[in-house]
């Protein structure tokens, strides 16, 4: 699964930290999940979309793989 | 995120101070460096503390007297095995889904390298040796999974994001 958590962070100017501290995990939890190496659970998943007032499926989409 | 079946995050720093000096000197004393720090063994810096007189069961020496039994070893056995029960299981300051996934795979890491340790011992060893070579390998799990894991948090962010910004 890819996301564009990166590139919402980029808009909204923000950290790491500051998206870590907002949606409750650790700094290291948006770190993988920018690098694609985690998939958050569905919480997770609705809690960053939340942030960005963004529906889920414009921040997390589907791979082939999946 | 709720993880439940940890201990709180203050439970780690005790856990590193037990942990640590407690490893070091039971493995100095299994590797007997030095008859002073032999806890397993003879007599050591803290007989005089650890040194209990029990009657033992079934012996002449308990009907005309007592036996003295040395505690040192046991209390330094459970004092790492506490230790490492903080350490590795209390809370990470922010504690999450992620770190959780970490926790539990390490684990698996850690299980999987003790037995393989386990049947190298069974293939390769006999007799005292083989003892020799499971009480060593009762150090893999604890070890193996403190590594992988504060390996995965901490230390590879680190080195990634060191790069990234170069």
């Amino acid at each position: 699964m890819k996301n564009t958590i990166h590139v919402e962070r980029a808009i909204k100017r923000i950290t790491q930290a500051d998206l870590a501290e907002a949606v409750g995990v650790s700094r290291q939890t948006i770190n993988a999940l920018e690098a694609s190496k985690y998939v958050p659970s569905v919480v997770l998943a609705l809690k960053i979309a939340r942030y960005f007032d963004k529906p889920v499926e414009a921040i997390f989409e589907l791979e082939k793989e999946d | 995120m709720d993880t439940k079946l940890l201990l709180p995050n203050r439970f780690k720093r005790i856990g590193w101070l037990l942990f640590v000096p407690c490893l070091i000197l039971t493995i100095l004393s299994i590797l007997q460096v030095s008859p002073s720090l032999s806890f397993f063994d003879g007599e050591h810096i803290l007989s005089r503390w650890t040194l209990v007189q029990v009657p033992e069961k079934g012996t002449w020496a308990a009907l005309f007297g007592e036996t003295s039994n040395d505690l040192a070893g046991e209390i330094l056995m459970t004092l790492t095995v506490i230790g490492f029960f903080f350490l590795a299981f209390s809370r990470e300051r922010t504690d999450d889904e992620w770190i959780m996934k970490v926790r539990l795979e390490s684990l698996l890491w850690a299980f999987y390298a003790h037995l393989g340790g386990f049947l190298l011992s069974v293939w390769f060893t006999y007799s005292l040796s083989f003892y020799a070579f499971i009480s060593w390998n009762m150090l893999t799990t604890p070890l193996i999974f403190l590594a992988r894991f504060h390996w995965i948090v901490y230390v590879k962010p680190f080195f990634e994001e060191r790069r990234a910004a170069a």
